[in-house]
């Protein structure tokens, strides 16, 4: 009775044709970037929350390890359905060197990508070698020292972007001047840095329009996000995961605004026919935190009974400062300390977006190898129950390691989750 | 007269129980290793036989618990945590906080005044907070699980015994008769680990009373009274503590049934 069951994951079924569209954007960019080295262009390794406007007007091309390891959670070698997850194979290799299993899913899959010695032994052809690596102290701390272990082990040169962590009660208040100093003379520091690696100097106009690309893509994904709380749901988790990459890795080019303006009118489209992602749509769910790479499948769990995963706060944009069209490294600071990673304020934008998308449950990635989404877990868990009502389930597990999934249990909860909203449901209705 | 099946397909055990809407006919409890489809049918079919019913005298049968989806014969399946809400309130209406406590899991469910679940913890994938846990231990401390409790009443405290985790927690107990700790000592530390756990659980959900103690481990006076210090809690618990999800799910098939047969009066 008790033997233990396979672990059951699979790919998510995704409403938009955009959406569907995304890996094939991916693999571009990726042969772009090979490409890009062959003519011995530089390879920057980066990850979220970098601006990426600072590679591309610096010519060069980034990749991103953490989001690469969200893509070996999704591919077998050789596509043989037989063979375990790339992810899982890099992951072990990291722990047989004796990374622990409790650290970040995505430290380890990269780390373990990188000790494999061949760099093309992996999906996508894997990530071209980098020329530099270029870190940030915004929002992970693992990221820090995870890019100094990964850059001793290629020999690269690293720089960190020391953006002041603006944890205080309205990060949305204009950055204070000293802030604004200290983190322009930062970027000015990474573009000398930049320089000394490649030879490359910093062109003001070059990055003007790198942002300018950023400014209108940012629009443009503030639009989507603004259709999405249409009822029925015209885009739900699977899409909005699916289609991050362009606007969180691409951001600054023009290729990114192409593709979330035809995402636009692709919901825009959907909501004036009242089409949702399901027929009969009872209620909607937040997914909270970063999804489980492994397992995009679970977004479409409760389809068949009337439930839509609508909503997730990851990964989305926020409203930037106007360009004020002065310097940019002045403006691209200011844009980036608006950005803060304050819980209480994290706490009100959830609750406000709860009530715009009109959401009945919030489904909790208690991802245990991940501080920055585990801590403020609990806190939005409390939070939903005490202001809004709102019953929410937590999932544990690591974001790219399926060993860490249980299927039985995850199930278990999400039937339970289930069967507590429509009785919710159910007794609002008779009381009415 | 309609009847009703409940079936509770546990990690360890399966347990059935008949209900005519209003009270328990019978119950059974069985531990097995068979395959869950083929074990619950038969089962089901001995107490069935025993009440001198037949399959066709019950309107409907729902099924619960972690092997529920391989259970073919059901007509419906419920989640545990609703259907040990449904249970514990059932045996006793002012139950608010339900405290079940299975082999490979545990649970705490809180409901609103009027009986709607409002919330559920679970357990983490550690095993230590559960059932389990306490069998292994007293399958090293060489005595029958049912002299658990009364071995840990008799201790005149504990000896440590990691709660943490369930495979530290193993060795500890190992070392601990190494070195000649009291049995009855280490029997207390096993359930004084347990209880920590399960005592996180009704912390986090912020318990009401009354608080209901269901599943096999509520059997168990030693762990009963070490969890009822430490949480300050004092449980009721039914009679037949190991059959209240069973029976949850026998009211679930009666309620979805008295609902189906109302929308076909409408």
């Amino acid at each position: 009775m008790s033997q233990e069951k396979e672990v059951k994951t699979k790919g998510s079924k995704k409403s938009l044709q955009t959406a569907r569209n995304t890996f094939k954007f991916i693999v571009e960019d990726y042969l772009q970037g090979h490409a890009h080295k062959q003519e011995g262009k530089p390879v920057v390794w980066s990850c979220a929350l970098a601006e990426k406007e600072l590679f591309y007007a610096m010519g060069l091309h980034p990749y991103y390890p953490e989001n690469y390891a969200a893509v070996c959670a999704t591919q077998r070698k050789n596509r043989d359905p037989s063979a375990e997850k790339e992810a899982v194979r890099f992951a072990k290799i990291a722990e047989q060197a004796g990374y622990s299993a409790d650290l970040c899913g995505y430290q380890r899959v990269a780390t373990g990508y990188i000790m494999n010695d061949d760099l093309t032994d992996a999906p996508l052809g894997g990530m071209p070698a980098p020329d530099l690596m270029v870190t940030t102290s915004s929002v992970c701390d693992v990221r820090l020292k995870w890019f100094e272990d990964m850059a001793q082990r290629l020999n690269v040169p690293l720089f960190t972007l020391d953006r002041p962590e603006r944890v205080f009660n309205d990060i949305r208040r204009h950055p204070m001047p000293h802030e604004v100093k200290y983190y322009k003379s930062i970027l000015e520091d990474y573009m000398s840095f930049v320089t000394d690696v490649t030879g490359i100097r910093y062109d003001e106009d070059r990055l003007r329009e790198c942002m300018e690309w950023s400014y209108k893509t940012n629009e443009v994904r503030l639009e989507i996000l603004d259709l999405r709380k249409a009822v029925p749901s015209p885009m739900g988790c699977a899409d909005g995961f699916a289609t991050m990459y362009p606007g969180m890795y691409c951001s600054g080019t023009e290729k990114a605004y192409n593709y979330y303006k035809e995402l636009r009118d692709e919901v825009k489209a959907k909501v004036l026919a009242g089409e949702g992602i399901i027929q009969n749509e009872k209620f909607r769910l937040m997914w909270y935190g970063i999804p489980l790479w492994f397992n995009m499948g679970i977004f479409n769990y409760f389809e068949d009974i009337g439930g839509v995963f609508a909503y997730e706060p990851a990964y989305n944009p926020s409203p930037w400062p106007q360009s004020t069209g002065d310097d940019p490294l002045t403006e691209l600071a200011i844009r980036s300390l608006y950005t803060g990673t304050s819980m209480s304020s994290g706490m009100s934008s959830i609750l406000e977006q709860c009530r715009e998308y009109h959401i009945n449950g919030a489904v909790l990635a208690f991802l245990l190898t991940c501080r920055p989404v585990y801590l403020p877990a609990l806190e939005t868990k409390r939070i939903l129950e005490k202001e809004l009502g709102i019953p929410s389930v937590m999932i544990e597990c690591d974001l790219v390691d399926e060993r860490s999934y249980s299927e039985a249990q995850v199930k278990t909860r999400m039937d339970a989750f289930a069967e507590q909203i429509l009785g919710q449901l159910e007794a609002k209705k008779e009381v009415a | 007269m309609p009847f009703y099946a409940g079936i509770d397909v546990g990690a360890q055990s399966i347990k059935v129980v008949v209900f005519d809407g209003e009270k328990i006919l019978g119950a059974r409890i069985v531990v097995t290793e068979d395959e869950a489809n083929r074990a619950a049918q038969r089962i089901y079919e001995d107490l069935l036989g025993e009440l001198k019913l037949s399959g066709s005298d019950v309107e409907k049968i729902y099924v619960t618990g972690w092997g529920a989806d391989d259970v073919l014969f059901a007509d419906g399946k419920s989640s545990e945590q609703v259907c040990a809400a449904k249970g514990a309130r059932f045996l006793i209406p002012t139950a608010r906080t339900i405290l079940d406590m299975g082999a490979e899991g545990s649970r705490v469910m809180k409901l609103s005044a009027d009986g709607i679940l409002e919330e559920f913890v679970n357990n983490s994938k550690c095993a230590s907070g559960t059932g389990s846990f306490i069998e292994l231990g007293a399958v090293y401390l060489q005595v029958p699980i049912e002299q658990m409790g009364p071995l840990s009443l008799s201790a005149d405290g504990s000896a440590d015994v990691s709660s943490t985790c369930a495979v530290f927690a193993e060795s500890v107990i190992i070392s601990n008769i190494h070195k000649g700790e009291p049995l009855e000592r280490i029997a207390a530390g096993i359930h004084k680990s347990a209880a920590t756990r399960v005592s996180e659980l009704l912390g986090r959900i912020g318990k009401v009373d009354d608080v209901v103690f269901v599943g096999g481990p509520a059997k168990n006076r030693g762990l009963v009274r070490i969890l009822e210090e430490m949480s300050g809690v004092s449980f009721k618990i039914p009679d037949n503590p190991q059959i209240v999800v069973a029976l949850g799910a026998a009211l679930q098939a009666s309620t979805k049934q008295k609902r189906k047969r109302r929308k076909g009066a409408t």
